[in-house]
């Protein structure tokens, strides 16, 4: 009797409590390098198993609620993927299917994977002002955390390449376009009716961004910025740099934070952590966030 | 005497620190004009005018991507696109432009997957 009269206090709690309060989620961003095959604009049906397998073995190790995921090829290697990770519950909300001018299909997509519960997802490519036309775009998907329905979007924003023999020209162009592509997806979520209309209590942008606050030529670069002025908060607050590496560099360029985890009416609960990807050459970031 | 002498020693550290500070802040002004004026021109050089409101909006794409044309042929593994350039069946313009299926020595190989 007793145990029953706990029972039916707990559930009256939790039906007094559940629409209120929005349970803690873990995210994860991840830019897997070329998924699967780790060569750009290639398949590789060879290495492709061996990093189908990695990636579901860092998967089921971190166990997020969101996966983030940048450089993929196509919906369908996320399929293959979550077949290998094995957890019935995660579901590909979106998956991009960004195009290069002449309309052929990149093989370097966004896609969100998650076991919260979609309400709509889509993507977007970024608009062009001029001469800055930012490759690709973002990934959204609204889901419902407990009462609350919450925004995630998936950019991966312009590298630093740089091909022009105006190196300069071109590396200032590189930052033009991450700062408008931030521009209009803090535009977005801010103007967007179907995100006002469904009640949008909070927002995470997450993805392989590009750029930081360490090295000296992105010092007048607004990118970050942007998220900053809005009122999103960035996951590696306070941590030292080697505590948030998440490119392992290459050749004479030295490993930095590009990756970021950024949110909006949800707070970090736990301390971020870049762990090991072990493929590719960016490492996730996996942070927890709730009230 | 004594004093005299320490008096100034002790009082300049403590002016030093104000100075320096005053310092401090009247760069991280400048840093902060400076920096504006390196977004400024960076438009200038993409030729990017200020963003109006409705430019901001990113894109929704609601045109499907270049589908292959349907090719009655066998695949062959091997794409001849209509420019002439031949792509193996493990490279991303596989299939992806007009053309029709080839042979493995036909037009010329593509730069990427080797043809």
């Amino acid at each position: 009797m007793q145990k029953m009269r706990r029972l039916i206090l707990w559930l009256v709690l939790c039906a007094w409590c559940g629409p209120a309060c929005a349970v803690s989620i873990r995210v994860m961003t991840w830019n897997m390098h070329n998924f699967p095959s780790g060569v750009m604009d290639l398949r590789a049906p060879e290495a492709e198993p061996a990093n189908h397998a990695t990636a579901a073995a860092v998967i089921r190790r971190e166990r997020p609620d969101v996966l983030v995921m940048q450089e993929i090829r196509d919906s369908a290697a996320v399929q293959v993927l979550l077949d290998s990770v094995g957890i019935p519950a995660y579901r590909l909300l979106v998956c991009s299917r960004f195009c290069d001018p002449p309309g052929i299909p990149l093989f370097q997509q966004v896609a969100i994977v998650s076991r919260l519960p979609l309400i709509r997802s889509g993507w977007k490519k970024w608009a062009t002002l001029g001469a800055v036309d930012p490759p690709r775009g973002f990934a959204y998907a609204m889901v419902r955390n407990g009462g609350e329905v919450v925004l995630i979007c998936g950019v991966h924003l312009k590298s630093n390449m740089v091909k022009d023999s105006d190196r300069e020209r071109a590396a200032q162009l590189n930052i033009l376009q991450r700062e408008l592509a931030v521009q209009q997806l803090v535009r977005f979520i801010e103007t967007d009716r179907a995100l006002a209309a469904a009640g949008l209590a909070a927002a995470v942008v997450a993805g392989d961004f590009n750029t930081n606050r360490d090295d000296p030529q992105f010092t007048s670069e607004r990118t970050l910025a942007v998220l900053d002025e809005a009122g999103f908060a960035e996951c590696f607050a306070g941590l030292s740099t080697e505590q948030r590496l998440t490119w392992r560099g290459s050749g004479a360029f030295a490993a930095a934070t590009f990756d970021y985890v950024f949110v909006r009416g949800l707070t970090y609960t736990g301390r971020t952590r870049v762990v090991a990807g072990g493929m590719g050459d960016h490492d996730p970031v996996v942070v927890d966030v709730g009230r | 005497m004594l004093l005299l002498v320490a008096a100034p020693c002790v009082a300049q550290p403590a002016d030093s620190v104000a100075v320096l500070c005053a310092e401090v802040a009247q760069l991280r002004v400048e840093v902060d004009r400076l920096k504006l004026e390196i977004g400024q021109l960076r438009r200038l050089l993409a030729g990017a005018p200020e963003a109006a409101a409705d430019t901001l909006v990113p894109v929704e794409e609601t045109v499907g991507p270049a589908q292959a044309p349907a090719a009655a042929e066998k695949p062959t593994g091997f794409w001849l696109s209509t420019g002439g350039t031949r792509h193996n069946a493990k490279c991303r313009y596989y299939r992806q432009s007009a053309g029709r299926p080839c042979g493995p020595k036909e037009g010329t190989a593509c730069k990427k997957c080797g043809g």
